[in-house]
């Protein structure tokens, strides 16, 4: 009868390992106590002034002439001066530009405009909370993550730390500070994800298909040659690598067929498809023979340049097969259409509307990186089944930002005043650089360094269409207009200088110029977009299959909830297990060791930079739930004894629990695998949780614990 | 003080369902399956669904209300059914965010909500393209989850019996929790999918424990299934005592839907576990020690 003394538990490896991996999880958590968000509440909210605060930037003499109700809402009249002429449509577009979020969706200011200089308003806003929060949230560049409404209070936490004075100086009298505070919040390198926070999803399609084909260069080729040399040409031998021995019958030409001629338009055909190449030509009477080097995948070139219209690509195949796998970005060809198209040369295979992995991956890179440069922090992006990819976002990014729309870029000559020539394209560009406001061009511009084939084509067109004649008026008649998705943004003729330099030689670089003046901040807006498209430039195109708003979950009284759920959960199973066992220690015992649990995972989470979502937290509590499951199995094992003769020792005991505990983990982790391998949707993060929580249990805290019951059970 | 070895092996004599036959012992849970079946087959027939789909399969519209605290979802959502009848409408709330999630009628919801409470809603258009992959997926990750957890108990037991009982407990747990989903009005989601994955999890723990309690001990029949069931059914009690909490404490609509799935599939486990395949196990192994009697070869 040797009891196991503390200190031998403690030195237990099992135990040790606990601690060990414990401590690593906390380091990796590390929660440390920052001051990240400011509470506050306001009363005498005067939405008046605040109003008259916001136009008074954009207009001047702006006075408050009257307020009434109308149906529930507010309805205050301003006065105010106009800086410069401007009709009816202008202002309210500028009014709603300046109170969008403070004025109801769908209800337009009225407006009436006195003469050149004055105007009159009538603002309906939507009610004191959503002008003041609008107002603070503009005014300090902060967002507003809770706000509630008691009486005449206005309560609201904001997303960062402010001071008193900050708030003071942009209220003013329109609203006075009832209780301010920036309180200490316990922050961890968690991250959580949109469920809690809130947010945005929208799931994209890169457009395109994919299809394989099986193709046979010998008999494709000689019927190539025979039908561009309107002759019988068969094939003779087929050599390694390629390499043909075609016969042609000598084609009947206007006179005297001679070899010069007939090789000379042989040598046309090889012109026109450059991937094809002749070895050699022998002429002879009444059949010549030629050697060409065209392998399986050269003449999947041809037939793909030829037969189809968009560019296709050849991404993966075997020659000697003759199996080739063609992927067409962009393209939305059916399965019939390219049977029609191509089923005279080659058998298609497998046709499917989706683009390669490949594509996929790049697609995901370029919004990562647009997210990036425009400054949208946290995207978040992920596979959905073989086609979609799925981009969470704490903000709004479909609309107005170009993170998910690829721009269509075109600079097109002016032929004459109706008809526009393309001249450049986005993939005439070899490098973008950084945009900027060029008052001698007057706009904002994108410097272009252009590709030296694309250089030399622009030149070309431009001297064949006049547009760098050295005569002004004429370059006046022949623009250069930049075209964002089939609309004109910005023309201007070629100047003085460039029309110069491009008649002398190539010019590569360029500037895309986007309008102006300098404050315009559209045309701002287009520099940036076409700076980011082409130097983030999609590979296909997109197609936004559907998009979502998730509302948070998490504000000011979900942690508390989830804390009084938990300790309300802590004390049920407490009371069970002592009810059970009757053992306080043993309750302290599988309290600590389901909380090293805890720290496990989120441990793990943290150090795979896993976004916490709410599958995941369901995850978490099926692990600790079937956690303590393990541990009563195991503490029932060490309690019972057995009778008589069969009293086992405890060690043996303990094993005959972990014989269960290890195959229903096992069960459990094999059931979850092929969820998380397949995803279904965001429910990945449940089966990668539980399959982790369950491993981490019966590897590192259940072996622990069992040493631990030895402890209190008595080892006997 | 610990136990003495002596001590009478203790256990609440109106939970001893070794006083009943085996046979008596399968009639609780079949009557819960007949019930089960009944609904899902009634659901079946009168919407051409089994189960309620929420909005993450159907797709629609959501409608989001910020700063409606004094709004109670459930009151909300009972309106608006009242008002616009046959459209599906689930309303929920975190936040102050009062969201509604509906298949039609958007525009006559904003209109209602902003006459009603004066409150000014935004709409998004939930699109699910995704919706027609997730049905065709969903059921080939069910069967290759299930062949898994079979082939693992067969690999460690070595018989075909425990792979049937943990693979029936565990579909049969999911089954029924999905048709009490139905009889009390909870949605198909996301969440409510991760809740009753959750339930293989605790399946899996309770019968197997049943299942190598029952066919590798030596004791007396008696005592290893009254046994298995006191660990089980202690097993049992904290899980549904924490999910209980969560039910009470929290007032996430999305983590009450989560308990009460849990709650559903536990009760249906107990009766899964406890009668059903203890029953079918006691009925195999007393024939097999009848047949080893016969033979002779039995002790």
């Amino acid at each position: 009868m040797n009891r196991i003394t503390r200190n031998e538990t403690l030195r237990d490896w099992r135990v040790l390992l606990l601690i060990l991996v414990d401590l690593m999880a906390i380091l990796a958590l590390f929660p440390r106590v920052t001051r990240s968000t400011t509470e506050l509440s306001v009363t005498d909210v005067d939405s008046a002034l605040i109003i008259q605060m916001v136009l008074e930037d954009a207009f001047q003499d702006v006075d408050h002439v009257s307020s009434f109700n109308e149906s529930g809402l507010t309805v205050h009249g301003f006065s105010f001066e106009l800086p410069g002429a401007r009709d009816r449509e202008q202002v309210i577009s500028e009014l709603d530009l300046y109170l969008s979020g403070m004025m109801p969706r769908g209800i337009a200011p009225e407006v009436s405009i006195n003469n050149i200089t004055g105007a009159n308003a009538n603002v309906t806003i939507a009610s004191d909370d959503a002008v003041i929060s609008t107002f603070i949230e503009n005014g300090l560049d902060v967002k507003i993550t809770s706000l509630q409404r008691l009486g005449d209070t206005i309560s609201m936490t904001l997303n960062r730390r402010l001071e008193r004075q900050q708030l003071l100086d942009l209220l003013k009298a329109s609203a006075s500070i009832t209780s301010f505070e920036n309180p200490r919040t316990l922050k961890t390198n968690l991250k959580l994800g949109i469920d809690f926070l809130g947010g945005f999803y929208y799931n994209v399609r890169p457009v395109g298909i994919t299809f394989d084909v099986r193709i046979s260069s010998a008999n494709i080729t000689p019927r190539l040659i025979g039908d561009f040399l309107n002759t019988t040409v068969t094939l003779d031998e087929e050599g390694d690598a390629g390499r043909l021995t075609l016969d042609i019958v000598n084609p009947e030409f206007e006179g005297n067929a001679s070899g010069t001629l007939m090789e000379f338009v042989i040598d046309q055909f090889f012109e026109m498809n450059p991937v094809l190449s002749k070895i050699s030509f022998s002429f002879g009477e009444p059949n010549s023979e030629l050697v060409v080097n065209a392998t399986n995948y050269n003449a999947l070139q041809v037939i793909l340049n030829r037969t189809l219209t968009l560019e296709y690509d050849v991404v993966g195949g075997n020659e000697p097969s003759g199996l080739f796998e063609v992927e067409g970005k962009g393209s939305e060809a059916t399965e019939a259409e390219l049977e029609a198209n191509l089923s005279d040369y080659l058998q298609l295979l497998d046709y499917e509307t989706k683009v390669t992995d490949e594509t996929i991956e790049e697609v995901q890179d370029m919004i990562q990186s647009r997210g990036n440069f425009l400054g949208v922090s946290d995207l978040r992006l992920k596979r959905i089944g073989n086609e979609y990819v799925q981009v969470e976002s704490p903000e709004r990014i479909s609309g107005e930002s170009s993170i998910l729309e690829p721009l269509d870029f075109q600079a097109r000559i002016w032929k004459n005043e109706n008809e526009t020539i393309l001249a450049l394209t986005s993939s005439d560009v070899a490098r973008v650089d950084h945009f900027y406001y060029i008052s001698d061009a007057g706009g904002w511009s994108v410097p272009l360094t252009l590709k030296k084939d694309s250089a030399e084509d622009f030149r070309q067109l431009a001297i064949s269409l006049g547009a760098v004649s050295d005569d002004a008026a004429e370059r006046e008649k022949h623009k250069l207009g930049m075209f964002f998705n089939r609309i004109e943004v910005f023309n201007a003729s070629f100047s003085e200088s460039l029309a110069e330099s491009m008649r002398d030689g190539p010019v590569v670089s360029i500037l895309a110029i986007t309008g102006g003046p300098r404050d315009n901040s559209e045309a701002r807006k287009r520099a940036e977009d076409l700076y980011i498209n082409l130097e983030a430039s999609f590979p296909t195109a997109l197609k936004t299959a559907g998009e979502g708003q998730i509302p948070p979950i998490l504000g000011r009284d979900f942690g508390r909830q989830v804390a009084a759920a938990a300790a309300a959960a802590l004390l049920g199973v407490s009371l069970v297990v002592y009810l059970r066992y009757r053992r306080p220690k043993l309750v302290l015992a599988i309290l600590a060791v389901s909380l090293s649990e805890v720290l496990v995972i989120l441990g793990f989470a943290v150090l795979i930079g896993w976004y916490l979502d709410l599958a995941s937290v369901a995850a978490i509590i099926a692990v600790i739930g079937t956690g303590v499951d393990h541990q009563i199995v195991i503490t029932d094992e060490a309690v019972y004894q057995g009778e008589g003769k069969k009293r086992l020792v405890i060690s043996t005991r303990i094993s005959r629990a972990f014989f269960i505990i290890f195959t229903a983990a096992a069960t459990t982790a094999i059931a979850m695998t092929p969820l998380a391998y397949v995803g279904l949707g965001r429910l990945r993060g449940f089966a990668i949780v539980t399959i982790v929580g369950v491993l981490s249990g019966v590897l590192i805290t259940r072996p622990a614990f069992g040493r631990i019951v030895r402890r209190v059970v008595g080892g006997r | 003080m610990s136990r003495g070895p002596k001590q009478e092996f203790s256990f609440p004599s109106f939970l001893d369902v070794t006083r009943i036959s085996w046979k008596q012992m399968l009639l609780p849970p079949l009557s819960l399956l007949l019930i089960a079946v009944t609904i899902v087959a009634y659901n079946y027939y009168t919407t051409g669904e089994p189960v309620k789909f929420g909005i993450d399969f159907t797709g629609g519209t959501l409608i989001s209300f910020p700063n409606s605290y004094e709004l109670d979802s459930g009151t909300i959502e009972s309106e608006l059914r009242d008002e616009f009848g046959p459209v599906e409408i689930s309303v929920r709330k975190g936040s102050g965010v009062l969201s509604v999630e509906t298949q039609g009628m958007e525009d006559e919801i904003l209109d209602y909500m902003e006459q009603k409470y004066g409150k000014a809603g935004t709409k998004t258009t939930l699109e699910v393209p995704l919706a027609e992959t997730f049905r065709k997926q969903a059921p080939l990750v069910l069967i290759a989850a299930f062949v898994g957890m079979g082939i693992v108990v067969y690999i460690v037991f070595r018989s075909p019996l425990p792979s049937v009982a943990v693979l029936a407990a565990a579909l049969l747990d999911i089954f029924e929790a999905m048709s009490m989903m139905t009889l009390f009005g909870v949605r198909l989601s996301l969440a409510t999918v991760a809740a009753l994955l959750m339930l293989i999890g605790y399946a899996v723990d309770t019968n197997i424990l049943l299942t190598s309690r029952l066919l590798k001990r030596r004791e007396e029949m008696r005592i290893r299934l009254l046994g298995a069931m006191k660990t089980g059914l202690t097993m049992a009690a904290t899980t549904l005592c924490a999910v209980g909490a969560l039910y009470i404490f929290s007032t996430s609509d999305i983590l009450h839907d989560i308990a009460l799935v849990l709650i559903f599939g536990l009760v249906a486990d107990l009766l899964n576990t406890w009668l059903f395949n203890a029953g079918l196990l006691r009925g195999y192994l007393s024939k097999k020690f009848k047949l080893l009697d016969q033979r002779g070869k039995g002790r």
